[in-house]
């Protein structure tokens, strides 16, 4: 780690959904603010913004996988002097999730992903009954 | 307690100065989330980039405790580990954070 642990402003950034859409799907909307500290090559003057809205983890009968469907969107944005990523995931119990990772190195490179998911395994509830 | 997989297949773009390159890529995903009591939460995440040029491991550890109804205190580090990187730059990137979070 750096010598130095500068904390710096992180926030999280929930308002990429209308409040409409909120409603239909409860979408979670957080708001994170704090310090942090970094090392290797995140600038640790950078400043991070990232959203996170996720729909309800479970629908249905969670004694019944098959019936459970899961909806989630997912949005980090992160903006720093040096960086400038997104992150954009969809995710879908029996439908193909996309991700896709963005990040921008305004300085000497540009990595971005693209990377095409599938979520073939969910255990939420069960465990916790199970485990009961 | 829940446990989510992902897989996938995609592509990598990198664009560095007078070296551009692409390469296919597979993604493996885990996502970990453990109710420790009423008020906190453990969550894992871990996931591997293999590509045929480099390999990313990303890790994402967490804990979550709520303080009030909509307020909740958060821990995490998170931390990026490339294999083959440019000249000059780290191979491992970290970020530990200390944050509140609020619900709205």
């Amino acid at each position: 780690m750096k010598s130095f642990f500068r904390p710096v402003l992180c926030v999280l950034l929930a308002t990429l959904g209308s409040s409409t859409l909120a409603q239909q799907s409860e979408l979670v909307r957080e708001l994170e603010v704090g310090a942090l500290f970094t090392s290797g090559n995140t600038d640790e003057h950078s400043l991070n913004f990232a959203g996170n809205i996720s729909g309800p983890k479970i629908i249905g009968n969670t004694d019944s996988l098959s019936t459970v469907s899961m909806h989630r969107v997912m949005m980090k944005l992160k903006v720093s002097a040096f960086m400038v990523s997104a992150v954009l995931t969809t995710n879908s119990l029996k439908t193909v999730s996309f991700l896709l990772v963005y990040l921008m190195k305004m300085t000497d490179s540009v990595v971005s992903i693209a990377s095409l998911t599938s979520r073939f395994h969910t255990v939420g509830d069960f465990c916790r009954h199970a485990m009961i | 307690m829940s446990l989510v997989l992902n897989t996938g297949i995609g592509i990598r773009w990198s664009r560095l100065d007078g070296s551009d390159f692409d390469e296919p890529i597979l993604r493996l995903a885990g996502e970990y989330e453990w109710t420790l009591s009423n008020s906190a939460t453990f969550s894992q995440e871990l996931a591997i980039e293999y590509g045929t040029d480099s390999n990313i491991y990303r890790s994402d550890t967490g804990i979550t405790t709520q303080v009030l109804e909509n307020l909740s205190l958060r821990f995490s580090l998170r931390l990026k580990h490339q294999t083959e990187v440019p000249a000059g730059r780290d191979e491992t990137d970290t970020e530990t954070a200390v944050t509140f979070v609020m619900n709205f």
